[in-house]
């Protein structure tokens, strides 16, 4: 893939209007500042069980965030709070990484070029801080986690590699 | 006699490293310039023969290292134009001196003093006195700006009032790029009692100044915007304001008698250069102000403000093109602005067009707040992109820039 970070599948995904703008009964919300270039990212977020189940994001800012929102928008659908961490932990270990120990989800390749570009990680990875900050202003019920979808990925299992993970999310 | 810029691009070797490699137009200057061989070269000789701590040691190095360190002091006064040069204190940089002069100033001011600011400072002459107004209950006051984002001069007056102690402004901002008039200010602040503090981050380094004529009480600037090191910068007082000002920190150097219960200090400029001074940068510093004196500056800003003219020229004819959806701030073309200008893009994020500019056309501008949010908030503005022009830019830089940008508006929008 070429280096180039404006690439064609980068500004497709800046400007889809999917999963964009507000959510009526939204359970949570949460906005997040990079103060250093000024994007400014609100989510939205409607659950099910603790689960994602509707997401829409209103991003002021960089293409890349943009492309990002809409992208995590995209995959969002039946995440929790612990599992959008790992997503963000692991994203962010791979766009650091220089070697291939960490490889992009095979979905977020279209951000490698990022890896090589420091200064625009934060962009990306805005909308997983939004995301994630909405998540942990619900109070989670024990009782109503959907316990089926932690078995497919055994996550409590200490031994799991993330990158399995991942790539089980994105199949 | 036409401005040599070749002969300017050869003393800088950061210059003519990267110009071989490829394309290089550096024009982020407002945030750091590039720094002359001369200085480097002051620096290298310095830590090479004269490295040792300063002021109190007897042996060969320390009395050597002494002497350059008050050469530079003395080097600063002389490009300040004042004549004391124990009123010059070396500092961190311009927010350094500014938080010292907060805490110094302040520590003498009472709940409902007042502080007079503007709508377009940098973060450095804001937050310091935010924190002021917690730690002693003054008060802050604004002087708006005009459309243009100078300082609107008809609100002074209603702005500096018997409870003002300190007008504390931008002597040139790094967004607007309009030079404040200063005259009008002080006379009002000094008519009310109130003292006159100068951010000189951004006029410093556009040649020597004359404070005793400016008026100012306090000035501040930094080293690395004037071509010289970072880590360094100035704090200027009148001797009677650092006589009665207290330090912000103690420690070494700044005492002249230290006892368990109690520390008298020491006079001014010591009184305030507590602890190991950024030493071998003040020498480099002295020598970028000596390098900066030493150009034809009339040369100098005719050169910078004819390509200043030329990029708002070219983007005036880009907005012709492009359905004018550039916005330049400040000054319009024809009034004294700084060789800066910063300007949105319509559709277009500061960081994408900075990323386009450096990926695709070697050009290094700044993108976003600029340290300056609440500026850009008057403006309804998410952020800008700036371009700041040193002495060693060219037609070249600017033909890069204003063909970047026509890039930028292709791709982004």
């Amino acid at each position: 893939m070429s280096n180039d970070m404006y690439h064609d599948p980068i500004i497709a995904w800046s400007k889809r209007k999917e999963h964009m703008g507000t959510l009526l009964n939204a359970d949570c919300r949460a906005t997040e500042n990079n103060p250093l270039c000024g994007d400014r990212i609100s989510v939205d977020i409607k659950l099910h069980r603790n689960r994602i189940e509707e997401i829409a994001f209103h991003v002021r800012g960089c293409i890349l965030a943009k492309a990002s929102a809409a992208h995590l928008a995209f995959l969002a659908a039946g995440l929790d709070i612990e599992t959008l961490g790992q997503l963000r932990k692991y994203f962010a270990k791979a766009l650091k990484s220089k070697d291939e120990a960490f490889p992009f989800p095979e979905s977020h390749d279209i951000f490698n070029p990022v890896r090589s570009r420091k200064s625009r990680h934060s962009c990306v990875l805005l909308p997983y801080d939004a995301a994630i900050q909405s998540l942990r202003s619900v109070k989670i019920s024990e009782t109503d986690h959907d316990q089926t979808f932690d078995a497919r990925f055994i996550t409590s299992n200490p031994s799991f590699q993330d990158a399995h993970l991942i790539q089980a999310l994105v199949r | 006699m036409m401005f040599d810029i070749n002969h300017m691009t050869q003393q800088f070797d950061i210059i003519r490293h990267y110009e071989s490699e490829g394309r290089f137009h550096y024009l982020d200057n407002a945030a750091t310039a590039q720094i002359p061989d001369c200085v480097i070269a002051a620096m290298t000789t310095h830590d090479t023969r004269a490295r040792a701590n300063v002021k109190r040691g007897i042996h060969r190095l320390a009395q050597e290292a002494t002497d350059a360190f008050e050469r530079a002091r003395d080097r600063v006064a002389k490009y300040l134009g004042v004549q004391n040069s124990d009123e010059v204190i070396f500092t961190g940089g311009a927010t350094a001196g500014i938080n010292m002069i907060a805490q110094g100033f302040g520590q003498n001011l009472k709940p409902g003093d007042e502080i007079v600011l503007s709508q377009a400072e940098h973060h450095s002459n804001l937050v310091p006195w935010q924190m002021l107004k917690q730690r002693k209950g003054v008060r802050l006051r604004f002087l708006p700006i005009d459309e243009n984002g100078v300082i609107d001069l008809s609100r002074v007056e209603a702005s500096i009032r018997p409870a003002t102690k300190l007008v504390a402004v931008t002597h040139a901002s790094n967004v607007i790029g309009a030079v404040t008039d200063v005259a009008a200010i002080r006379k009002i602040a000094h008519e009310r009692g109130a003292k006159l503090m100068l951010d000189g981050a951004q006029m410093a380094p556009h040649g020597p100044l004359d404070l005793p004529r400016v008026g100012a009480d306090f000035y501040v600037f930094s080293g690395h915007k004037t071509y010289g090191p970072s880590g360094v910068g100035v704090l200027w007082g009148r001797m009677e304001s650092l006589e009665r000002m207290p330090p912000a920190f103690g420690g070494g150097e700044m005492v002249a008698h230290v006892a368990f219960e109690e520390t008298r200090y020491a006079a001014p400029p010591h009184k305030f250069e507590a602890g190991t001074p950024p030493i071998t940068q003040a020498v480099g510093l002295g020598a970028a102000l000596e390098w900066i004196a030493n150009q034809d500056l009339q040369e100098c800003r005719q050169h910078l403000n004819g390509l200043t003219e030329q990029i708002m020229a070219g983007m005036a004819q880009l907005n012709n093109a492009y359905d004018h959806r550039i916005r330049i701030l400040g000054p319009p073309r024809g009034e004294q602005r700084l060789p800066l200008i910063s300007f949105a893009v319509k559709d277009a994020h500061p960081h994408d067009i900075c990323q386009i500019m450096n990926d695709r056309h070697g050009v290094a501008l700044r993108g976003g707040h600029h340290c300056a949010e609440p500026l850009h908030e008057i403006f309804d503005l998410d952020g800008t992109t700036r371009a700041s022009l040193g002495m060693f830019n060219g037609q070249e830089d600017v033909d890069a820039l204003l063909n970047g940008l026509e890039d930028c508006l292709n791709i982004l929008g």
